[in-house]
């Protein structure tokens, strides 16, 4: 590995395999991390395993092997345990999914080869198959686990990460639609990926197409990948096409691969895409902004932006408690305030591309009387989806002044319907 | 404008005692309410170096240290002193400004001894009653033959006795009373005297200390009837509620809520006391 310092990191966290690749500065590429120098092996099991009375942990091959050679307590497939929140009993003991997931993280994180991965890197970006609130919560955790600056910890689904691959790849790959066959398993799915340049910045969305099972006999599973080729790209003109997974080999894609071709499509294949994307979407985050013109339009986008209009040093502004852009599990803030007059909190509410704005009132009963000034507000915005965010405000009184009541306020907004 | 501030400063880790009001400061939003509702109790005990210090080195403001420490070299006025500290977070609107900037004018084009006495009466209405005892003391003190006469040191000696009875030192209160009665009589002066100097204590008591004032037995059963009232008032308070019922209780909950009943009184006690 070129990188000993400043190292952004892409972590695949796949539902049976995962990676990690790292951003090369020499070469200006991500580089995926084998498992040995010298090999070719990049993907691991998304395993865990322990040694018993000890605080020893193993991960992918290594757990393999020391559970089935040696005595190793089988944790589980971290990607799994992490679909629920129900704790794992190792020896007597309970642990938390996302306390394990931080276990196989900083395991994993040895690969790199440094002797303090949580102060040489300075952007950790997990991709996932899909983001849900439980994940968030245990990635949280695990972020926790590994000791790195919050801030430098990020997290993103495969669809976003196959967008930052893309626009990261020359333009003339992605001057039309890009589409993504993905292999998992039997079965073979498809998404394209497309860009609506008419706007500022221009909006790239990633559309999910069907998911087909493949048969197993070469001939039948050609002329089967053939017809789901068509069916998917259509009439639509596309500039590259990228698979990826196992399960795809030319052997047996005789008459796919030249489908695949057609029409001047660039076509490739490889297994590190999401595990790239999310090394582009790391060095995004921290470094230089290469897509600050493109704004990606996710499922997990929050598709409002939320504000209160208060004075800042003196001028009256919008202060900006979600802004537009962001993923809901990134959309977070707080702010304190002081009411010089109203006793309740008024939010403004607009469509993230702008457009009509809305009031949102939200009550403080119980909130003391006491004189303009004399109340501070401490109030926490967080989204709990791409729909809906979760408003709490607690009253902080004015120091020894004017002691806090204590009081706790929740509001949702938008209300649920 | 629309009613909410943004706060953006730094909270203090060690907070600044303002001594007059005996009450720590964290932020620069509490110091500028205190000094926006406090001017005539702005003196050399919090206008100093020590808060200068507290602003570098707990908040952080290295310019606004400097621009401070400037002006405490140079002595300039209290009004002048406070002006950056609200610009610094901009904390007042441009009419609010020009309101401050109205009471200061006001506050300096008062004499010393008037600006001093206020001072006594900020101190009295948010319970500092020892320091505010001191104050109006002084102010006796200093006062000697000057322009402001009889009705002024009148106004002064009432307010002590009243901080006085705060402090349930009766006695002394009924002193202040007699002196303010002395350079100036009136009926709230000689109802306050004849309540102090007769409170708890029997008939005879009250008819000594009327004939002393020349007050007529109408007025002495007046008064004896108020303290009355104010009395039953007192039992019908929170606390006195609080305490009541606490008294109903038995065991660890009578223990508990005796304690929470104490630490009330005590934080009470020096917060009037100052000690």
């Amino acid at each position: 590995m070129n990188e000993i310092r400043n190292i952004l990191i892409g972590f695949e966290l796949g539902e049976r395999e995962s990676q990690i690749c790292y951003y090369d500065r020499k070469t200006g590429e991500p580089e995926s991390i084998p498992l040995q120098v010298g090999t070719a092996q990049y993907t691991f099991p998304t395993i865990l395993s322990k040694k018993p009375g000890k605080d020893e942990w193993h991960f992918g091959p290594e757990a393999e092997y020391f559970t089935s050679q040696h005595n190793d307590l089988y944790v589980g497939n971290v990607y799994e345990l992490c679909q629920s929140r129900e704790k794992v009993l190792l020896e007597g003991e309970e642990w938390e999914p996302g306390a394990l997931l931080g276990i196989f993280l900083r395991q994993a994180l040895r690969l790199l080869g440094v002797p303090d991965p949580a102060r040489s890197v300075s952007s950790f970006m997990v991709t996932v198959p899909r983001i849900t609130g439980i994940l968030v919560e245990h990635l949280r955790r695990a972020f926790q686990e590994l000791g790195c600056a919050r801030d430098r910890m990020f997290l993103q689904s495969y669809e976003e990460s196959f967008y930052y691959h893309t626009l990261y790849q020359r333009p003339e790959l992605w001057v039309r639609k890009v589409g993504l066959f993905q292999f998992e398993g039997e079965g073979v799915s498809f998404s394209s990926l497309e860009i609506q340049e008419g706007t500022r910045p221009a909006l790239v969305q990633v559309k999910r197409g069907k998911r087909i099972s493949l048969p197993l006999e070469s001939q039948e599973r050609d002329r089967r990948f053939v017809q789901f080729i068509e069916e998917s790209l259509g009439s639509e003109r596309y500039s590259s096409l990228f698979l990826v997974g196992e399960g795809f080999d030319r052997e047996w894609a005789k008459a796919s691969v030249p489908l695949l071709c057609k029409n001047h499509r660039h076509v490739f294949y490889g297994s590190n895409l999401f595990a790239k994307g999310a090394c582009y979407g790391a060095k995004e985050k921290v470094e230089e902004r290469n897509l600050k013109n493109y704004l990606f339009l996710g499922e997990d986008m929050v598709r409002f932006q939320l504000g209160i209009e208060m004075v800042v040093s003196g001028s009256s502004t919008i202060y900006p408690l979600i802004p537009g852009g962001l993923n809901w599990y990134e959309a977070q803030r707080e702010c304190e305030l002081l009411l010089d007059g109203p006793q309740e909190l008024v939010f403004l509410l607009q469509d993230y591309r702008g457009g009509e704005k809305r009031r949102c009132r939200m009550e403080l009963p119980g909130l003391p009387q006491r004189p303009p000034k004399a109340t501070r507000l401490r109030v926490r915005a967080a989204c709990q989806s791409a729909g809906v965010c979760r408003i709490t405000v607690e009253d902080l009184g004015l120091g020894e002044l004017f002691p806090g009541s204590g009081l706790v306020w929740q509001e949702q907004i938008p209300e649920e319907e | 404008m629309s009613g909410y501030i943004l706060c953006q400063g730094k909270r203090a880790r060690i907070p600044y005692y303002i001594e007059n009001i005996s009450t720590n400061i964290y932020t620069m939003e509490e110091l500028c309410y205190y000094l926006n509702h406090n001017i005539y109790l702005l003196d050399e005990t919090i206008l100093n170096e020590g808060l200068c210090r507290w602003i570098l080195e707990e908040l952080g403001l290295r310019k606004l240290y400097d621009k401070l420490y400037r002006m405490l070299d140079e002595k300039v006025s209290a009004g002048t002193f406070i002006l950056p500290i609200f610009k610094e977070i901009s904390y007042l609107s441009m009419e609010e400004f020009r309101e401050l900037n109205g009471r200061l004018q006001q506050l300096e084009g008062q004499p010393p001894l008037v600006r001093q006495k206020i001072k006594g009466d900020y101190l009295m209405e948010n319970g500092k009653y020892v320091n505010a005892i001191r104050v109006y003391q002084k102010t006796l003190g200093e006062r000697g033959s000057g322009k402001l006469g009889q009705q002024f040191a009148a106004m002064i000696w009432y307010n002590m006795g009243c901080a006085y009875s705060r402090l349930f030192q009766l006695e002394e209160a009924a002193d202040c009373f007699w002196q303010s009665l002395k350079l100036q009589d009136s009926e709230k002066c000689r109802r306050a005297y004849l309540i102090a100097a007769c409170c708890g204590k029997d008939r005879d008591s009250w008819a000594a200390a009327a004939a002393r004032i020349q007050a007529s037995p109408q007025e002495a059963e007046e008064a004896r009837r108020e303290l009355e009232r104010a009395q039953e008032q007192e039992l019908k308070a929170p606390g006195a509620l609080r305490l009541a019922k606490a008294l109903e209780s038995s065991g660890e909950e009578l223990w508990g809520q005796a304690q929470a009943a104490l630490e009330e009184l005590t934080a009470e006690y020096h917060k009037n006391t100052g000690y």
